[in-house]
């Protein structure tokens, strides 16, 4: 209740800082959209169906780069936690790797796969893997000793403690990983979809500048924080379900 | 006959925490380990259950040297050691996921434990819903699920306050007077060592050797105010406390 309020609260200062821009002529009208000239223009593409083709599009973008980081940051991840000579080859190079901001290799990128969708994929990929490689590593390593040497007094082989006591106990850690990498996808989606892309929502914000349409842009970045919050919804719920109990206390 | 033999020189880095150390004790008793802290008591405790490699010794079972962890020996934990992801009853069932039983089985022969220590009514409750006292029953029940001859504790009941350590102390008796099992509880607290064993040995500080051993030959039913279990404590708090005065000097 109080969260539609707050959010109701939000648009209500917008509307009154634009209509209160008209009224006095601060800056030109056009530079501040109202709600209402955001909402017309996400009527005009809804009701073409342009919109949800864009939305659909990078939706797409952001499913396969985080699927394909995801799978590998689980693999390596889980690999890298349990095998201490394999950390210690990695932990220089991803230390070094990890704070370039990703939009630097963002040419490469193109460079290296064309303006085509191979080079947003991989980009978003390339982006969400290092956070979520590492978060996955770090849960691993943090599960607690003692249940491990628990599950081996109780005649657990290697491969059960790894199954049936480290990927559990580690769980937690692991879905904050993921849900953080989602988020991040979405983050630098626009970044991707800003170059040579014919769709999405990124290409949307973009064709809102090619074409000064202040308004659109609005509706493009409010359509991402909408979808945004709609899927970390969604993931929470996920997690909820899939942690039962044991957060309970 | 002889049931447990362990002679280990723990020789790992420079810290001796054991030396010479050599133990006997028979099938069906309950023997109590205390020293001051760090005489090296965990560490006898984790070779005995084989949670560490490198000894110097020989643990012998029923006449067999063994090394690793053993199905004849179960394990109780100082720190938490219950797996926050699963129920009471699928804790208790952990072993016996781990060699195979069929569901239905070990579900009943899991509930069968869990009554006897009195969750009844919480098979279905995670880790985190339970006190502290009601996590340590699920991880002796845990223990106990294979019908091992021996039971290792160490400080099993440390981290309790006095009057559910108590009661803790008669739910085990319970346990023993079902099951005889050969009982090693490591302990500081006097009082709780000669209210359980039939023996208690005194451990010195560092390098951790055999100080003394005390028969406590009181009748079964004890009473913690009676004279003779007093004497009892007082008897062995001197021996314990020139141990500890040799750490402070």
């Amino acid at each position: 209740m109080s969260r539609a309020a707050a959010l109701a609260g939000a648009l209500v200062l917008w509307a009154a800082i634009t209509h209160g821009n008209r009224w006095l002529g601060v800056v030109n009208p056009v530079l501040l959209p109202t709600p209402l000239e955001a909402g017309a223009v996400a009527l005009e593409l809804g009701r073409s169906g342009e919109l949800l083709r864009h939305v659909l599009t990078s939706l797409g973008r952001v499913a396969q780069g985080f699927g394909l980081a995801a799978v590998a940051a689980l693999g390596l991840g889980v690999l890298v936690g349990l095998c201490v000579p394999l950390r210690l080859m990695a932990e220089p190079v991803i230390e070094f790797v990890r704070p370039i901001p990703p939009l630097a290799f963002l040419p490469m990128f193109l460079v290296w796969f064309g303006l085509g969708e191979a080079s947003k994929v991989a980009f978003i990929g390339y982006t969400t893997f290092f956070p979520m490689f590492v978060a996955i590593a770090a849960s691993v390593l943090r599960v607690d000793v003692v249940l491990l040497r628990a599950a081996a007094s109780l005649g657990a082989s290697r491969a059960d403690l790894v199954r049936r006591v480290m990927l559990p106990a580690a769980l937690p850690g692991i879905v904050v990983a993921l849900r953080v990498g989602v988020g991040l996808a979405l983050f630098v989606i626009v970044g991707a979809e800003f170059m040579g892309a014919d769709a999405g929502l990124g290409y949307l914000i973009m064709d809102g500048r090619m074409f000064f349409n202040p308004a659109q842009i609005v509706m493009g970045a409010l359509a991402l924080g909408l979808l945004g919050s709609l899927i970390n919804t969604l993931l929470l719920v996920a997690e909820r379900r899939l942690l039962n109990g044991r957060a309970a206390s | 006959m002889s049931k447990v033999f362990a002679n280990p020189d723990n020789g790992t880095d420079q810290v001796h925490a054991l030396e010479n150390v050599s133990l006997e004790v028979q099938a069906g008793e309950f023997f109590s380990i205390i020293g001051p802290s760090g005489c090296g008591k965990s560490t006898l405790f984790n070779i005995i259950g084989g949670l560490v490699g490198e000894y110097e010794g020989r643990v012998i079972v029923e006449g067999a040297a063994v090394t690793g962890t053993h199905p004849a020996i179960g394990m109780v934990f100082q720190e938490e050691s219950t797996f926050p992801w699963r129920t009471v009853i699928e804790n208790v069932a952990f072993p016996l996921e781990i060699i195979g039983v069929a569901k239905a089985e070990r579900i009943e022969r899991a509930r069968h434990f869990v009554d006897l220590v009195g969750l009844n009514g919480f098979e279905r409750r995670y880790p985190a819903e339970l006190s502290g006292g009601m996590r340590q029953r699920v991880a002796i029940c845990r223990a106990l699920v294979t019908d091992p001859d021996i039971l290792l504790m160490d400080e099993p009941f440390s981290a309790l306050d006095a009057m559910t350590r108590d009661e803790m102390n008669d739910a085990l008796l319970d346990i023993w007077d079902r099951y005889r099992k050969t009982g090693l509880f490591v302990t500081h607290s006097i009082r709780e060592a000669v209210y359980l064993a039939d023996r208690v040995v005194v451990m010195t500080s560092v390098p951790g050797r055999i100080k003394q051993i005390f028969p406590i030959k009181l009748p079964e039913a004890r009473d913690r105010f009676a004279p003779e279990f007093t004497q009892y404590e007082s008897d062995i708090t001197r021996v314990v406390k020139e141990e500890v005065a040799k750490v402070r000097e």
